[in-house]
């Protein structure tokens, strides 16, 4: 133990140089040696894994993560949160403050990240027995006031997304416990539900589930911001002019 | 050792700080006692022209930064940065996020505060090429080739005058203020551009000027903050709009699949000889 430490963490340790103490002349990743020996050796999301998990994912693993960030890499350009990030870089905001409104958009409790964590914290509890699998006590319990978490209509339809990320998980032969148990609460699971029982069995916590639902939008929020810097700012729906506003003090 | 690694020394364990701290068990700002010399005695505007001048404003001061401010209480959700506050907002993010997320959008070219950090940059140097001699029209020439739209003219969403760039340029007179060097330069640059192209200044050339101009005389550095100020209460307005008519659940601005052009490749299959 370090007689003056500021920082506690278990997942990053470096070794200062002998004639500088800010300077890491070494740095290990969960004890595994960062610079030396896993770059290059895993990829990017085995890297993750290890971070958030504390150990390298085996093959089995390393698939079903990579399967479920896919999944929700990207929600197309109408998403809200795409939406803001692409709303941000057509007026000319830079790249970080673009991806900045997407990401402040993507968290919310309504189909964001925080909905992620809700549907995470109930299945938790309903795979202890510490709740009854109930689909309106669970509602109204972790709800938000709107459904039951990873459930509901997806502009007013069944998200068919799901059962087919649902039937890649079986096939695979990934774990499926906590996506059984959504669907005993109701046929109209949603996508970023599917996400959360995949994140639960992988071993994930909640708030894990929540960053790593908004870090994964992430890819799709920057590949839709860029393109927005060769568009013109009048190209953008909504702006001035257009449609309807009602205002009613 | 280096002058780069004794920067890292230098500073270990120490924070200098001219604005102030909870220091001494009482909270300081700027050389006074918050809840003994602001609190009850000042209002907002005077504590934040404090910040910024670092010292308390004149009762004129006050009202000309106010006035910017109520100048700029207009709240509307089809501007992009309040667009984004309210897309946050109607996914329920928590309220700082969805106003965080709103003032990123907020540091955009064409609207907020880049243009009048931009136009301070341009009032700035263009000050200092008139100063040498060199004639207007070629000061904004070389301007317009660095940036063929300048920095404080021209508005996206309404032709003709800003309303914002006439009404703060009389607040100003109305305080008992003259227009000062900056403002005296915008002003012929827009009779030079309004003459030649029809384009006429807006809200960040008047308040870029005032606010570098006497009796503000802020840097260029601190328009960001000051801009940030006198412009922030429609994003927290855009937001809370949303938060509540949330009552129905009614999306916000949703749009239809056919709203999206589409100009990428046409359906083609996977190869192969995919990754997995």
């Amino acid at each position: 133990m370090k007689e003056r430490a500021r920082v506690t963490t278990a997942i990053w340790n470096e070794k200062a140089a002998d004639d500088n103490p800010f300077y890491p002349r070494e740095s290990y990743c969960c004890g595994y040696d960062y610079y030396g020996e896993l770059l290059g050796r895993f990829s990017w999301t085995s890297l993750l894994y290890l971070q958030l998990r504390g150990e390298l994912p085996d093959t089995r693993q390393a698939g079903f993560f990579d399967l479920m960030l896919s999944a929700v890499m990207n929600p197309g350009p109408r998403d809200p949160q795409n939406q803001s990030a692409m709303a941000a870089a057509v007026g000319g905001c830079p790249v970080g403050g673009s991806l900045m409104a997407g990401f402040g958009t993507s968290q919310g409790s309504r189909e964001g990240g925080g909905a992620v964590e809700a549907c995470m914290a109930m299945l938790d509890l309903l795979v202890a027995g510490e709740v009854v699998a109930d689909r309106a006590l669970l509602t109204e319990r972790f709800g938000d006031g709107e459904d039951c978490p990873g459930f509901g209509l997806w502009f007013g339809e069944k998200d068919h997304r799901a059962p087919l990320v649902g039937n890649l998980i079986r096939s695979r032969g990934y774990p499926d416990r906590r996506l059984s148990l959504l669907e005993t609460l109701g046929d109209d699971l949603r996508l970023y539900g599917v996400f959360a029982a995949g994140l639960g069995d992988l071993g994930f916590t909640p708030r894990q589930g929540h960053g790593l639902f908004m870090i994964s939008g992430g890819g799709g929020m920057l590949a839709f911001l860029c393109e927005q810097y060769s568009v013109h700012w009048s190209g953008f729906p909504h702006w001035f002019g257009y449609g309807e506003y009602r205002y009613e003090p | 050792m280096s002058p780069d690694k004794g920067r890292y020394h230098d500073n270990y364990d120490r924070i200098d700080s001219r604005h102030g701290g909870f220091l001494g068990g009482k909270a300081l700002f700027r050389g006074v006692v918050a809840a003994e010399d602001l609190a009850g005695k000042k209002t907002q505007t005077e504590a934040l022209l404090l910040g910024f001048m670092g010292r308390y404003p004149e009762p004129a001061e006050t009202r000309l930064f106010d006035a910017l401010i109520c100048l700029n209480v207009y709240p509307d959700p089809r501007i992009w940065t309040m667009r984004v506050g309210a897309y946050a907002a109607d996914g329920k993010s928590p309220f700082p996020s969805a106003y965080s997320a709103a003032l990123s959008a907020f540091n955009s070219r064409i609207y907020g505060t880049q243009p009048i950090v931009e136009c301070g940059h341009f009032i700035v140097r263009s000050m200092e090429a008139l100063a040498a001699g060199i004639p207007l029209a070629e000061v904004l020439s070389a301007e317009r080739k660095r940036n063929p739209v300048l920095p404080g003219f021209g508005r996206p969403v309404a032709p003709g005058p800003d309303e914002r760039f006439t009404k703060s340029v009389s607040l100003l007179e109305e305080c008992g203020f003259k227009p000062g060097p900056g403002l005296t330069f915008i002003r012929e640059t827009a009779t030079h551009l309004n003459d030649e192209k029809g384009i006429w200044p807006n809200y960040a050339a008047s308040f870029s000027a005032i606010l570098l101009d006497p009796p503000f005389s802020f840097t260029v550095s601190q328009l960001y903050p000051s801009a940030q100020c006198i412009a922030h209460l429609p994003l927290l307005f855009a937001i809370q709009d949303v938060v509540e008519n949330r009552r129905e659940r009614n999306p916000f601005l949703p749009l239809k699949v056919d709203d999206v052009r589409y100009t990428g490749s046409v359906f083609r299959p996977v190869p192969q000889s995919g990754e997995i």
